[in-house]
């Protein structure tokens, strides 16, 4: 029974370090995303001049997680421009994202749709630039952090686990 | 939705309430919406101009106007803006007005907007009827429709294509500003009939070409013929044997603009309708051009 107890403790904890390093490299395959989306963005724009409601919609179909939840919630907020401004409409569909990447893609909403397309690019570069910052970021903390997760949790649950028997 | 309601869906807060708080009479007889920063908005109605809603018009307001107006797109109207004005929904025309930008002697575009014109667009089924037998006695002839701005030539025209259309020949219009058809997202709004082609967008004169070349239409329609491009690819379009149905700017006892002289001298139009607009009512009246 003990025996038993003693792997189901160990198998917990190492399960719980997974988890730990797979959410850190989750928040790098969203950041990379965003900054795919951002890209899109800016190539639509530049090169086809594309009216944002369109754009949110087509790209709401390309994108996957975070990227495209942020397009089907301007796509839909756009139908409703007139009772909302674009700026309000950018806001709300940030504050689905986490807190870090809804900081770095919230001064696009100034800019958006109420500007030329040379104006628009500028700001989306700026945005894309902080965002690959925090790409870099993430990714470091998943090298840092991620075996460390693993470790110490397998290593606190082995240590319980002897403690136990 | 109606023309009316399209062109108060651009308003903001305040002034949509105030603009849906007129009585139906006032909605009937509403021409414009007219936006001068640091003035009062008004609503402009048989020819007479009175207060919307107290209170200044800030930058603010024109702001949410134009970017309701171009869908929280303002970089895909640059080149309507750089013509002065922006086409909504509905088939209503923003005319744009500020300090101009300039390049190579030319507008760019326009900064520091001052005021917005948001046209109310309006469809008259049956405005036509009292001279359509007019206009087709010996069978429909090119036609020219001329009046002061706001007296309602962009209404006869539609009418009439509508009709010609209806009457099944194929008619192709030059709709620059969207202003004929509504042509938003691929549909027209207004009814245009059933074999009516419609090229939305394009600059009059290279779409008058544009549609003579790929739809082999029998009759091409055009609004306001402003400069001489658009004289010349009216001509070159009747010299392909294509009736014509354009409108003008002018006045019956006021001087006539160069381009229509030159247009009614070389025969391209074989009638001309003139609109009248006073007291609420417009009457119209078709005069017979000679023969070249």
């Amino acid at each position: 029974m003990r025996l038993i107890g003693a792997a189901l403790l160990t198998a917990a904890g190492l399960l719980l370090g997974l988890m730990g390093a797979e959410s850190l490299r989750a928040r790098v395959r969203r950041r990379e995303a965003l900054c795919r989306l951002l890209g899109e963005m800016a190539f639509e724009l530049e090169r086809f001049k594309t009216p944002l409601p369109a754009l949110f919609a087509s790209l709401a179909q390309q994108s996957q997680g975070e990227a495209g939840l942020l397009c089907r919630r301007m796509a839909l907020g756009l139908t409703q421009l007139g009772e909302r401004t674009a700026a309000e409409i950018w806001v709300w569909a940030v504050s689905a994202l986490p807190p870090v990447e809804r900081t770095v893609l919230l001064p696009l909403g100034d800019v958006l749709g109420r500007y030329g397309a040379q104006e628009q690019l500028l700001a989306l570069e700026r945005v894309r630039a902080a965002m690959e910052r925090e790409v870099d970021g993430a990714r470091r903390a998943l090298e840092e952090k991620g075996r460390m997760y693993v470790s110490v949790a397998a290593a606190g649950a082995a240590a319980l686990a002897v403690l136990l028997l | 939705m109606d023309g009316f309601m399209a062109a108060a869906a651009l308003l903001p807060g305040p002034l949509r309430r105030a603009a849906l708080g007129m009585e139906a009479g006032e909605r009937e007889r509403c021409e414009e919406f007219r936006l001068r920063r640091g003035r009062e908005a008004t609503v402009l109605a048989a020819g007479r101009e009175r207060c919307l809603c107290p209170g200044p018009v800030t930058e603010a307001v024109v702001r949410a106007v134009l970017e309701t107006a171009t869908g929280a797109s303002l970089h895909a109207a640059g080149e309507q803006l750089r013509r002065g004005f922006v086409s909504a929904p509905g088939g209503v025309r923003v005319g744009v007005c500020g300090t101009a930008v300039l390049g190579g002697g030319t507008m760019e575009g326009v900064r520091q907007v001052s005021s917005l014109a948001i046209r109310v667009p309006r469809a008259v089924p049956g405005c036509a009827d009292g001279i359509w037998d007019a206009l087709n006695d010996g069978g429909f002839a090119s036609t020219l429709i001329v009046s002061p701005p706001g007296a309602g030539k962009t209404t006869l025209l539609r009418e009439l294509v509508r009709r010609l259309s209806g009457a099944g020949r194929r008619v192709a219009v030059a709709d620059e500003r969207g202003e004929v058809a509504d042509g938003w997202q691929g549909e027209p709004g207004f009814d245009v009939g059933p074999c009516t082609d419609v090229l939305t967008g394009v600059p009059k004169a290279e779409g008058i070409g544009l549609l003579v070349r790929s739809m082999n239409p029998q009759v091409v329609a055009v609004d306001e013929i402003g400069d001489t491009p658009d004289g010349q690819a009216l001509l070159a379009a009747a010299g392909c044997g294509v009736l014509l149905l354009a409108t003008a700017h002018g006045e019956r006892d006021g001087p006539e603009s160069a381009v229509c002289r030159r247009l009614i001298q070389a025969g391209a139009f074989r009638r001309r309708v003139w609109v009248e607009y006073a007291g609420g009512r417009r009457r119209y009246t078709v005069e017979r051009l000679p023969c070249v």
